[in-house]
């Protein structure tokens, strides 16, 4: 009896566990969002020297100075180093190229660089300065060419000896004694990625075997005597070593931060997010003149080998304690999103965004958001960047972020292109925010066709019953390709979703469909595009249809070609809009974030001046102040200085298009009103789920490879997007 | 004495009913979590608007369930799979079963030939239909050469008729092997006596054999619908998540409202389907207790 009570206690108590709604990740919130006791913090600062903008990658350590190559510009750089004690640099004679490798050993500065000729050939030198960084020598390659490196290989790291130098290769070491001569030639037994010196300036290297096709990765003390590995230690996720320092053999560089290596271990003592160090391009290659003490070279935005040292010291493990944290979540990261994060992470003293990937190993997988969404596990931003809004808008996913923008500060609906802005709303609503677009339409050729201000459907078909058999309908000629560039674009004219409809029976479709059947058939042994058959199509006025990628200098190219008769017409539509955007970083808000002010003030980032005019924006950025200066290039018809203060010469680059080479020119006034008008008129990118494209696609390729006839592929289509649109309704 | 003896008694009883809750208690909470919790999650989803908002809304999305075209266009082709398919691949399996119980040449080749779709792979199934039953396939070659026009056998309302085909084509054989022991359970005496008194093969079968086959009926019936379910497999390899309307089952309504997080609509409809089985099962039950009550005594 006392046994049936229990199991029936059980059973009621499992019913209500879910009944409740409790917060097992039933879509409700984690409750603990501030930051605790972080470990592996170390703070950066960038010390900036005027006297040497360029500094070289390679960087060596000794006696108390940080010896590198730097100057005005890398090429002809000179031989320098910086006081650890001071931080002020010292500049002296000049190195011949590109320092490959240097290392300083018995008071004598080794540098190994490359200089290239005008016409590309290469040349090396061994170059000598002493520590007041004079030159003091200069010794010839050709013995270590001749006896130890075939083909020219550069050594890719110096290693000072007892009596001499280790030049050392993927493959090969060459001991030699001070003067370079080569005493011992050593073949290493597995090539080798990269060494390192040790903290006893033993020389180590990083190398990886497949082993059952698993690679593994491991550390190994080099002999010098006879080139074998010592002791090899298996180091996981290592990608790769810097010289150890303090009671740390090696120091190994990892996806999250700096290991050091002791004895067959390797541990933590760095992590780039708690630090806000950006490690998204992997520039962190630090020399560490004590374990609390590094620095190492970074580029920076400008001109090219604009370098600055990044000195990195130990800080304040609770230098983040109660810190709101702010996920911010995004299907597979990526770079320019991890440095914003590392930025914003510096200098809020309220928030610190974490940041969290659905995919795992970098694939495109929506069934991953799908699951972390039902979870309950919804970050507070979301990276709309690569995952497609249409699911999730109408489910109440994200919040409507107009009032956000209007009780900006700064910020303002009006800084953004009106038409652009418009197209980034759904049903009215700001879901998501985006820093930048892509936009693409048609042009036609203006000597055939009048078309000039848009067209609907009937004044298309009009005008592609003028097509004749000796016409190129495209430029890629196939139905598939016809289809890509055409239909695609056009498919939210025949799928209602919020009316639960869809018309791919109508006559519209259909004739779309025997349009893009005038094509080629795919001819997967053809060799592809004939420029000159191209050319020719061309210069007759019998290619029809243009794709129009959304630069100004492809317009002008297009334009060019056409003998300036080249029509924005876009794609066919009822509401005259011409050009289709497609947004590349997008950004939303989830609906019951708890940090929604937090989660602002990081979305917001991407909305100003600073952000949309920097290279991590890819794309015409949707401000318009910065789409002005965007533009200014393309437009210029004199020379100018940009904010950089650098000089601007008006567009006059060599340019290749359909076999015709040409230079281009500044647009012209009436190209400029154009294309501004282009910008002025878009639509949002039919943004459906991939599934019904993949319908679509599936069932088009039947017909034109001849299994169908129109009527029965429209009807199909018809048939199965209906079940698509009446499932989701 | 008495009551040392009693006291002693309940102790132990006592110690063997702890004991015997602890032997227990790895099943019970194999089927707390992995059943009778999932079943309660099924009932909230059911009875919020979605996953993410998670707000109460009663039984609206059973209301809304019963609009959803999609839904009724699921359940009415599935309605009619089953229908088709159970029946048939009843009555076709014992029609089998007789004919081979019967002393026939190669009765165990003809066993063996009608058994083997059991062992072939989902994969090689779908592979072997669309080879016959592509717009390229064997079955439109035939058409052809007939004189007549290539058919998209599954993009038209042919598609149910390839499906059955499909399923009892891979069932028949172990609804026949069931068929086959139970014909041999069938008491040698009783069959005896009625050619004794002269009664015809029709009379035995109607009025002996398919009483002693009620409960095997009863169960190839339970089975048979069970696969008639799991024919979604085959289907979804043939043509997709989005097929013919013919074809779409309310397993593609499932599996697709999974995969787009329609949870509630998920939830509802798997209710909605739960509830309509256990109808089905008791009625067969209710049929089977009645046809062989008298059989088991």
């Amino acid at each position: 009896m006392k046994l049936k009570r229990i199991v029936a206690f059980l059973l009621i108590l499992s019913m209500c566990l879910p009944l409740s709604g409790c917060k097992l990740g039933f879509g409700g919130d984690k409750d603990d969002d501030k930051m605790s006791i972080t470990t592996g913090v170390y703070d950066s600062k960038e010390l900036v020297f005027e006297k040497s903008p360029a500094i070289s990658d390679t960087l060596f350590l000794s006696d108390g100075k940080l010896f590198f190559v730097g100057g005005k510009e890398e090429a002809k750089g000179k031989v320098a180093y910086m006081d650890m004690k001071t931080e002020e640099i010292e500049l002296g004679d000049k190195i011949k190229g590109f320092c490959n490798s240097m290392a300083v050993v018995d008071d004598s500065m080794y540098v190994y660089s490359t200089e290239y000729d005008a016409e590309g050939k290469s040349k090396n030198y061994f170059q000598v300065y002493d520590t007041d960084l004079k030159k003091t020598g200069e010794f010839s390659t050709k013995q270590l060419k001749k006896e130890s490196f075939k083909n020219e290989e550069i050594p890719v790291f110096m290693a000072p000896t007892k009596d001499g130098l280790a030049l050392c290769s993927s493959e090969v070491i060459s001991v030699t004694d001070f003067e370079l001569n080569v005493e011992n030639t050593l073949k290493l037994d597995t090539y080798v990625d990269k060494f390192a010196l040790s903290n006893k300036n033993e020389l180590y290297a990083f190398y990886s075997e497949n082993k059952n096709e698993v690679y593994k990765s491991y550390v190994a003390k080099v002999n010098l005597s006879n080139g074998k590995f010592e002791d090899p230690i298996e180091i996981k996720d290592m990608e790769d070593i810097a010289n150890g320092v303090d009671d740390y053999t090696l120091i190994i560089l990892k996806d999250d931060g700096l290991y050091g290596l002791k004895g067959k271990e390797d541990k933590k003592f760095l992590d780039y997010n708690n630090s806000d160090i950006d490690n998204s391009e992997n520039s962190v290659h630090p020399v560490f003149s004590d374990i609390k003490t590094g620095y190492y070279p970074k580029y920076i935005e400008g001109g090219v080998s604009q370098r600055v040292f990044i000195k990195i010291t130990k800080g304040d493990d609770q230098a983040n304690a109660n810190k709101k944290i702010i996920t911010v979540g995004s299907l597979y990261g990526g770079g320019s999103l991890e440095k914003k994060i590392v930025e914003f992470n510096k200098k809020s003293k309220k928030y610190r965004l974490k940041l969290v990937t659905f995919s795992e190993d970098g694939e495109d997988d929506l069934n991953a958001v799908n699951t972390a969404f039902s979870s309950g596990d919804i970050p507070d931003v979301i990276d709309f960047s690569s995952i497609p809004i249409s699911n999730y808008a109408s489910k109440g996913l994200l919040e409507d972020m107009t009032s956000y923008l209007e009780n900006d500060s700064e910020l303002n609906e009006d800084d953004f292109l009106e038409s652009v802005f418009e197209a980034m709303k759904i049903d009215g609503k700001l879901y998501t925010v985006s820093s930048s677009f892509n936009l693409t339409s048609l042009i036609i050729d203006g000597s055939r066709f009048d078309n000039k201000d848009g067209w609907t459907y009937d004044e298309f078909f009009e005008a592609m019953d003028k097509v004749q058999k000796d016409d190129m309908i495209y430029e890629l000629n196939t139905k598939n390709e016809i289809f890509n560039v055409l239909v695609l674009k056009v498919l939210d004219d025949f799928i209602d979703l919020n009316e639960g409809k869809c018309s791919f029976d109508s006559d519209n479709f259909k004739k779309l469909l025997e349009f893009c059947n005038k094509g080629k058939k795919e001819d997967p042994n053809g060799d592809g595009i004939d420029e000159k058959e191209l050319k020719e199509k061309v210069k007759n006025h019998q290619m029809i249809l243009f794709d129009f990628m959304g630069n100004p200098d492809g317009y002008c190219a297009s334009n060019i070609v056409l003998n300036n008769k080249a029509n924005i017409v876009g794609y066919p539509n009822e509401n005259g809009n011409k050009g289709r955007v497609e947004f590349n970083i997008s950004f939303g808000m989830y609906s019951k974030s708890k940090n929604k002010e937090g989660a602002w003030e990081f979305i917001r980032e991407y909305l100003t001046d600073d952000f949309q005019k920097s290279s991590d924006n890819y794309g015409i950025p949707t401000r318009k102040d910065t789409f002005e200066n965007y533009i200014k290039p393309y437009i210029a018809k004199k020379k100018y200085k940009n904010e950089a203060d650098e000089e601007i010469s008006p567009m006059n680059y060599e340019y290749g298009k359909m076999g015709f080479t040409f230079k281009l020119h500044p647009l012209t006034d009436e190209e400029e009103e154009t294309y501004r008008n282009l910008v002025d008129h878009v639509e949002r990118d039919p943004a459906l789920d991939p599934k019904v494209k993949d319908i679509i696609s599936e069932e088009v390729i039947k017909y034109f490879n001849g299994d169908r006839d129109v009527d029965e592929t429209c009807k199909v289509l018809q048939n199965r997007i209906n079940t698509y649109i009446n499932e989701i309704k | 004495m008495e009551k040392k003896k009693k006291s002693n008694y309940k102790r132990a009883k006592r110690r063997a009913r702890i004991q015997s809750f602890f032997f227990l208690l790895p099943s019970l909470l194999g089927v707390l979590i992995f059943f009778v919790i999932p079943f309660f999650i099924v009932i909230y989803y059911s009875i919020i608007d979605n996953p993410i908002n998670t707000e109460f809304v009663g039984f609206n999305n059973f209301k809304n369930i019963f609009k959803n075209e999609s839904f009724v266009t699921a359940s009415k082709n599935t309605a009619i799979f089953s229908l088709i398919a159970v029946p048939g691949s009843v009555i076709l399996s014992l029609l089998m079963a007789m004919v081979l119980d019967k002393n026939i040449p190669f009765k165990s080749q003809f066993r063996t030939f009608f058994l083997s779709p059991l062992m072939v792979p989902v994969a090689s199934i779908v592979l072997i239909w669309r080879v016959l039953f592509d717009h390229h396939g064997a079955i439109n070659d035939i058409v052809m050469a007939f004189g007549g026009k290539p058919v998209d056998w599954l993009q038209t309302s042919f598609s149910q008729v390839v499906i059955v085909i499909l399923f009892l084509w891979k069932n028949l054989g172990y609804n026949m092997i069931l068929f086959m022991a139970a014909l041999n359970a069938i008491p040698q005496d009783v069959t005896e006596v009625c050619k004794l008194e002269f009664a015809g093969e029709m009379k035995v079968f109607f009025k002996i054999k398919l009483r002693y086959l009620s409960s095997t009926i009863f169960f190839v019936s339970l089975i048979s619908l069970i696969n008639s379910f799991k024919v979604f497999r085959e289907i979804y390899l043939l043509t997709g998540e989005y097929p013919y309307s013919s074809l779409y089952m309310l397993q593609h309504f499932m599996n697709n409202t999974f995969a787009s997080m329609d949870y509630q609509k998920l939830s509802a409809a798997a209710i909605i389907m739960a509830i309509v089985m256990t109808v089905i099962i008791g009625i067969l039950f209710v049929i089977d207790n009645k046809y062989s009550k008298d059989i088991e005594g």
